[in-house]
């Protein structure tokens, strides 16, 4: 398992690298460059070149690529121009929120579609299975912000609708802080995990369904195990495979749909830093976040398929 | 059969009842979707090729999918005996239709601010007004051109972009399938809408920005047809069929062209069908964020607009987002009856 690990994160790393060349290449197609937006016009013209020339803008497309480079390499990439902050503390900032807000949208996500999975295959083709089919089918269809402004409007009265933290609460004791994080993270977490579980209950259902109709279940049955536990300990462990393999598949969707909820909510994550980095041309805010959020694609799929091997000792991690 | 009969007979009267609504409407314009002037071609060709196009659709249905027809519209009739696949046929028709009837169905302009501010829905503006005074249904039926047109071509440039760089690799091997392999999951690796974020940034405002935001998009979403496609080409291609052309002397092209592709084209047309509810939302998603295919055209840039004033007037994000809904719903039902038709085994998961 170990060496399994270790050869796939070092598998990723030319992945990572592969990213942050193409990205660089994006960045170097926008209009103006990071001088341009460091170095305020009320500057005295004339000291404009020189300072140019110190920040490294007019070096040529190779010098600067190497740069950057290097810069990634190191995990140095400079110092974001719309923060004032080193672009590393901006980006370790921002992931952790990140993280907190997709993994708890991911597990609630898997909750509720899991459920709702397995009541769908338990009544297959009765009226709870229909009805919870056209359910998931709205929710996979519903446009995720659109969805988070509603449950904004619905429910502001009970839950905070915007940013993480109150902001007063740096003087509260340390439960109520937490308390007031998790007031927040409610209606997030809520829109995602909604959008997610949609696509999991149809994956679920389809593979309960056919394990239901297994030889070992009829056995199970025709020996008198209670129907719960023919459901949940009999078909369940072997249908919930796919499942978990499906979760690294997941994950950039889970992604890009926090990129969207975090703008709507005003949560201080890696979207919000993202969406402002591109709005203000911030090139090295940019390189940054992507080189996160690109790892944690890579260390989410990583861990995924550890996982579908510790559940199945059919899967062997050695290929 | 009779579910199916019912079925299409709502389908017929809500088209009758469109069109009736164009009759109302566009009065003596009417005339130009069935005998247009020199000047009007341009408005009524797309008009009169949808509005036929459906009709001959919804009455040669039960005819051509009747147990006596060939074995060439097996396909029709197996969609056909799925219910759930026939609404979403039906619904997506629909959309089609209206949006192609968009100046027949309402008399006034779209993103005009000249009409009474922040109406309720009422007779005269069916979905109310907003609060600049533009009108919701006029607005939204224009915005539906824009966010199919996008979706289509996306999705027309994803799946052929996909099946070309999936079918190569799949069947060349060697170097260039690990070269191909390798760049589909570097651009799985990335986040979709961290790229569009980036890449639209780029695009200058005008008219041909929805067409480059749909190239953006397609350029962008063609890897899980590319990783499908592969593993099908990875098996074709060691069938007999394959082997016995390659014998015979068939240049390898032709082989990949004409034996090797049309076999492996089933889930292309899968992922077509559920591919584009979903790019219709990514679409939304970048223009809610303000770097949409048009400014003030699409749904997407409809619901921005109207969010900030979501609770005193609730229809003008709310109406273009059920449309949206709506379409990506009945987008989705066609794409899982033609799953459920054509390979029940496959299960393909865009996302």
């Amino acid at each position: 398992m170990a060496a399994f690990l270790l050869r796939r994160l070092v598998a990723a790393v030319p992945l990572v690298f592969g990213v942050m060349v193409l990205v660089w290449l994006l960045l170097e197609a926008l209009p103006g460059d990071y001088c341009d937006s460091l170095l305020s016009p009320d500057l005295d013209p004339r000291t404009i070149p020189a300072m140019r020339a110190a920040l490294g803008c007019d070096a040529p497309a190779y010098g600067r690529f190497f740069a950057a480079m290097r810069g990634v390499l190191s995990l140095d990439f400079g110092t974001s121009v719309s923060f004032g902050r080193p672009v590393r503390d901006v980006v370790l900032d921002a992931l952790p929120n990140t993280l907190l807000l997709s993994a708890s949208a991911l597990l609630a996500g898997q909750a509720i579609g899991g459920t709702a999975g397995i009541v769908q295959a338990v009544y297959h083709r009765r009226w709870p299975d229909t009805a919870l089919s056209l359910l998931t089918l709205a929710f996979w269809s519903v446009p995720i912000f659109w969805l988070a402004l509603w449950l904004q409007l619905g429910f502001g009265w009970a839950f905070a609708t915007s940013g993480m933290r109150d902001p007063m609460s740096d003087e509260w004791a340390p439960w109520a802080r937490t308390w007031d994080v998790l007031v927040h993270l409610v209606l997030p977490m809520t829109t995602l995990a909604l959008a997610g579980a949609a696509g999991d209950s149809r994956l679920l259902r389809g593979s309960m369904v056919e394990a239901l109709h297994q030889d070992y279940v009829r056995t199970a049955r025709a020996k008198g195990v209670s129907e719960p536990s023919v459901v949940l300990r009999h078909a369940l462990p072997n249908a919930v495979l796919p499942w978990i393999a499906s979760l690294g598949l997941h994950l950039p969707a889970l992604l890009s749909g926090s990129l969207i909820v975090e703008n709507v909510f005003g949560w201080p994550g890696m979207g919000r830093v993202m969406a402002q980095a591109l709005s203000q041309g911030d090139a090295p805010l940019a390189l940054g976040t992507f080189f996160g959020f690109t790892w944690v694609v890579a260390l989410g799929g990583i861990l995924t398929d550890a996982a579908a091997a510790l559940v199945d000792p059919r899967i062997r991690l050695e290929r | 059969m009779t579910r199916t009969r019912a079925l299409d007979l709502g389908a017929l009267l809500l088209g009758a009842g469109l069109l009736l609504r164009a009759a109302v409407v566009g009065g003596p314009r009417l005339n130009v979707l069935l005998w247009p002037g020199p000047g009007d071609l341009h408005e009524a060709a797309h008009s009169r090729v949808a509005c036929f196009a459906w009709v001959a659709t919804v009455c040669l249905l039960p005819v051509l999918t009747s147990r006596r027809a060939g074995p060439r519209l097996a396909l029709l009739r197996r969609l056909r005996a799925h219910p759930v696949a026939l609404v979403g046929l039906h619904l997506s028709m629909l959309i089609v239709l209206t949006t192609a009837l968009a100046p027949l169905l309402t008399a006034l302009a779209p993103g005009r601010t000249t009409y009474p501010t922040g109406l309720p829905p009422s007779p005269g503006h069916w979905f109310g007004t907003t609060a600049i005074g533009t009108d919701v249904f006029t607005d939204t039926l224009y915005g539906a051109r824009v966010s199919l047109l996008v979706g289509v071509v996306a999705v027309a440039v994803s799946t052929t972009l996909g099946t070309a760089i999936g079918a190569i690799g799949g069947y060349l091997g060697g170097w260039p399938s690990r070269v191909l392999g390798g760049f589909t999951d570097l651009m799985l690796a990335i986040p979709r809408i961290a790229v569009l974020l980036l890449v639209v940034g780029l695009v200058p405002m005008g008219n041909a920005r929805f067409l480059i935001v749909a190239l953006v998009l397609g350029l962008t979403g063609w890897m899980h047809v590319a990783r499908t496609v592969r593993m099908e080409v990875l098996s074709v291609r060691e069938r007999d069929f394959v082997i016995a052309a390659r014998a015979l002397g068939v240049p390898e092209a032709r082989i990949l062209a004409r034996h090797v592709l049309p076999n492996v084209l089933t889930p292309v047309v899968i992922y077509a069908a559920l591919g584009l509810g979903g790019t219709m939302l990514t679409e939304a998603a970048l223009a809610y964020l303000g770097r949409g295919a048009s400014a003030g055209a699409s749904w997407g840039s409809l619901i921005h607009e109207g969010s900030s004033r979501l609770a005193t007037e609730p229809w003008s994000a709310g109406i273009p987002g059920l449309c949206l809904m709506a379409s990506v719903v009945a987008f989705n039902l066609v794409g899982d009856g033609l799953r459920d038709a054509l390979d029940p085994r496959l299960r393909v998961n865009p996302s």
